[in-house]
């Protein structure tokens, strides 16, 4: 698990206690997919229970210093990003102005692989019905494979300093066949 | 400029190339069917489609859709898909009507005999303040009905 993590702000006890309760955390972003399931199950446990879990998870996890996001640099703004993902994940987008972390901390940005971004990007995060989550159009329908694979690739490039992904629309169409 | 194909005819657009296509649509082309609701993929009333497939047209720039097909409302012509919204009343101020439409439309072509919770987690993504949505949902039965048994002419 340690090896594992590339968050960029590292996890304290409190923060993954928030996380885990609520599916949310400030500095990381959301719960989606199976983790949805776990988080939501966890909020109606009791508190000191959660905590004791997140005390154990934290002891496994790298103590490291917070790492310092930075804002994309000059060279302005990837059309594809500025016109499809701008409006909520843009440095001054509502979404960022309203808690939810830059991209630059995302845990599927700084992730070895490029698996949950292009995920992501494709099936979005669907509406949960009557419950408060959050949500994430999908872009499946609107990019082709080339446009998702250039996507990510900008991702990683403009908001991580791992090392870069190589990603061939070709991947992107065997994550697309499984839908 | 971007060369578009909407409804079978190429416009050059002269617009920067992160430029919504909705935005395009409305304030370029004089196309205005498509509405902007929320700007951020979470209404529908922009709905177009690209490709057979439905998208939010305020979410796809411009830069995206080169050498792609683009549809909107005004070139469906008479489908059995506005036939059976208007048989159902199924607009009240209308504003999300054209989204709606169109992603029926799309889920229709791709699926013509679509289950009742297809046709749902399909058309979950737009929204209509009026509270249609049962009716919506009665128009896009009754559209599956009638294309399902005749034959459909894409255009």
């Amino acid at each position: 698990m340690q090896a594992a993590s590339k968050a960029g702000q590292p996890w304290t006890e409190d923060a993954l206690a928030d996380y885990l309760r609520t599916g949310f955390s400030a500095g990381h972003g959301a719960a989606a997919g199976p983790m949805t399931a776990v988080t939501e199950e966890l909020a109606s446990v009791p508190q000191a229970d959660v905590h004791a879990m997140a005390v154990y998870v934290a002891s496994l996890m790298p103590k490291s210093a917070a790492f310092v996001a930075s804002a994309p640099g000059g060279g302005g703004l990837d059309p594809l990003f500025a016109g499809a993902c701008g409006g909520c994940h843009a440095a001054d987008a509502p979404m960022t102005r309203n808690g939810a972390p830059s991209l630059a901390l995302s845990t599927a940005v700084n992730a070895p692989t490029p698996q949950n971004v292009i995920q992501i990007m494709l099936n979005g995060i669907p509406w949960r019905e009557g419950k408060p989550a959050p949500y994430m159009p999908a872009f499946a329908a609107a990019l082709t494979d080339a446009q998702v694979a250039d996507l990510a690739t900008y991702l990683r490039k403009t908001y991580s300093d791992q090392t870069a992904w190589t990603i061939a629309p070709a991947d992107v169409a065997k994550m697309r066949e499984a839908l | 400029m971007i060369r578009l194909n909407i409804n079978g005819h190429v416009h050059e657009v002269d617009a920067e190339p992160d430029t919504p296509l909705l935005y395009v649509l409305r304030d370029d082309l004089a196309m205005n069917g498509a509405k902007f609701g929320c700007g951020l993929g979470q209404c529908g009333a922009c709905t177009v489609i690209v490709d057979g497939q439905a998208v939010f047209s305020c979410l796809t720039p411009i830069a995206a859709l080169s050498d792609r097909t683009i549809r909107t409302i005004e070139g469906l012509g008479n489908s059995p898909v506005q036939r059976a919204f208007i048989d159902e009343q199924a607009a009240q101020c209308g504003y999300c009507t054209a989204g709606m439409v169109m992603r029926a439309q799309a889920l229709l072509e791709h699926n013509p005999h679509p289950s009742e919770q297809e046709i749902r987690s399909t058309m979950a993504v737009n929204l209509c303040r009026c509270g249609t949505h049962m009716r919506i949902l009665a128009a896009v039965r009754k559209a599956a009905t009638a294309m399902g048994s005749a034959k459909v002419t894409k255009p």
